[in-house]
């Protein structure tokens, strides 16, 4: 049997049924990662002799009668989630030698249903960009065309065939980017919903843990493992709200779909083709289909870089070499601040740093900050307008190719990359990202984004609509290769 | 960028204790620069009628009940570079 042709819940059931060992798909695996590491720089670290461990102790609990939902399932995790057994860099050295002395409520809850932890995955320094062209390991290339990046390690070992499941973060995009990159599945689920406990942040208003998959079925099935009220994280939502299901679930030409009617102005030709495509495809299937406004996505994106920023400058000035982190060395306290962030902050993340200082001071506050904040609340109430003429809105995940690893785009243009991605992490909302289509060879993904805490019927609705945008991935190509 | 942006760059480069070299803050001046353009469509938005939203979850925050639970100090212990008879030792802040 070969798990890279299998759900991860086909998988876990072979090895509950004891058709599969949990320890030869993880020996299958060890035995590429390295070569698939050494192309495309996946991981920050891997678990090697330790996922051989865990995979043998699912092995025996399976003989002892103990059924686990996601039995000897290969799972790779973002590295700013900490993982007792691995270290957690956060993508800066300032961390290199940091081994957490507990694991993150997420990564707790998935090896309790019985993953296996392969190794953890290369991230931005401090978590900052969508991209992982500023990781201190150098970027993670995309499987479809090494040229590029993947946006995330994750989506990119999930292509690759070494892991089922990969747990995610995402402020402003990068767990969507890569799903869309890559051709993967990917669910953030509403703010509040997982616990982020254990989870290391940059900007605490956006953040959020999120998982992809190689296949759409697997999402439930994980969602339902990590989501939950956490007493280790208060701002988990105390109610339970998995279930909550909607009249028209089950009649799926009930359904209106909403798309911001800016798509038209915003995306370039290639990429609105396929959106369209899409949408015709849609109405095609029974459902409805209508234009919503959704006219402020670039104040929006701009409005996220404000507040992300000036949230940044504060959340990692903690990281100074004597409250967190290896100090450098140094003969004066001042001088050991300054060295100490200077050898651990990438340049992006002192951009931030600064800017975000700016933003938070007397001259930026009123005049910027503040008036971030205005548009926060803006969005969110045009996200709450949209909902009343639709059930799901989708939305393009990216409005450009994966960038060029060598040719290094400016930081505004990668900023202006999470037009699509970071208006939804503005208004809380649970967001699927979905293969559309390709271009030049390369995926394309969409967001189906549903109202607040309404997690299950994003997933539930997303399952019908699967098949249709499989067809689509195979469909809507644009350009040659 | 004006003098006076100039002015409030240099002050946040300083608040931030980054040690950076003049081609660095130089570089530092003309992104802060391309930044401030690149904001500008939010400053002709009219959003008087929104008040600042200030958190991103919608739910009330529910606090677990103030008991003793399970420390796991030791092995937070372990994670310091030094850590002498109660202490996490640390170079000296106060000179």
């Amino acid at each position: 049997m070969d798990f890279t042709t299998m759900s991860a819940g086909r998988l876990a059931d072979a090895v509950n049924k004891g058709e599969l060992e949990a320890r030869d798909t993880v020996e299958k695996i060890l035995g590429k990662i390295e070569a698939v590491n050494s192309k495309l720089n996946i991981f920050s670290s891997m678990a090697g002799e330790n996922a051989l461990e865990q995979a043998a102790a699912i092995d025996n609990k399976i003989k002892n009668g103990i059924c686990l939902p996601l039995a000897g399932v290969p799972l790779v995790i973002k590295d700013d989630l900490i993982y007792k057994a691995l270290p957690t860099s956060f993508g800066s050295q300032l961390f290199k030698a940091f081994i957490a002395p507990f694991s993150a409520t997420v990564v707790e809850k998935m090896a309790a249903a019985g993953a296996v932890i392969i190794g953890k995955t290369n991230i931005d320094n401090m978590g900052i960009g969508s991209t992982t062209l500023n990781s201190p390991l150098g970027p993670t290339l995309n499987p479809c065309d090494t040229a590029r990046v993947a946006g995330s390690a994750g989506a990119a070992a999930l292509k690759s065939d070494i892991c089922s499941l990969a747990l995610e973060s995402d402020s402003g995009g990068a767990s969507r980017h890569g799903a869309s990159n890559c051709g993967v599945f990917g669910l953030l689920p509403s703010a509040g919903m997982v616990s982020r406990h254990g989870l290391s942040m940059h900007c605490g208003s956006f953040g959020r843990v999120g998982i992809a998959a190689r296949f759409m079925e697997d999402l439930p099935v994980a969602f339902k493992i990590i989501s939950g009220y956490d007493s280790r994280d208060t701002a988990t939502a105390a109610f339970n709200n998995q279930n909550k299901s909607r009249e028209k679930d089950d009649n799926i030409s009930a359904l209106t779909i909403g798309f911001p009617e800016a798509v038209f102005n915003l995306l370039d030709q290639t990429h609105l083709n396929i959106f369209l495509k899409l949408i015709e495809k849609i109405k095609e299937a029974g459902l409805k289909v209508t234009e919503v406004d959704l006219n402020h996505l670039p104040e929006a994106v701009r409005a996220y870089q404000v507040i992300a920023s000036a949230e940044a400058s504060s959340t990692l000035s903690r990281f100074d070499g004597i409250r967190f982190g290896a100090a450098v060395e140094a003969d004066e306290l001042e001088e050991l601040y300054c060295k100490t962030r200077r050898a651990t902050f990438g340049i992006e993340t002192i951009r931030r740093s600064v800017f975000g200082t700016y933003l938070l001071s007397k001259g930026g506050h009123d005049r910027y900050y503040r008036k971030a904040l205005q548009v926060w609340k803006m969005v969110r109430e045009e996200f709450r307008r949209g909902y009343e003429k639709c059930d799901l809105l989708l939305m393009p995940a990216v409005g450009m190719l994966p960038p060029l690893a060598e040719d290094r785009l400016s930081f505004i243009d990668l900023y202006e990359n999470d037009l699509f991605t970071a208006p939804v992490s503005m208004g809380g909302n649970p967001v699927l990202t979905l293969p559309a289509g390709n271009i030049e060879g390369l995926p394309v993904g969409v967001q189906l984004v549903a109202p607040y805490m309404n997690d299950q019927f994003l997933l539930s609705t997303a399952l019908r609509l699967d098949p249709l945008m499989a067809t689509n991935h195979q469909v809507f190509s644009e350009g040659g290769k | 960028m004006n003098g006076e942006g100039n002015e409030e760059l240099l002050k946040a480069a300083a608040v931030i204790k980054i040690e950076l070299n003049s081609a660095e803050m130089e570089q530092l001046k003309k992104d802060f620069s391309l930044y401030m353009k690149w904001l500008e469509p939010l400053l002709g938005l009219d959003c008087n009628n929104f008040d600042p939203l200030l958190f991103n979850d919608q739910e009330l925050n529910v606090m677990r009940k103030d008991q003793a639970e399970q420390s796991i100090l030791q092995e937070v212990q372990s994670c310091a570079a030094n850590f002498e008879e109660g202490y996490y030792l640390v170079p000296p802040i106060i000179e």
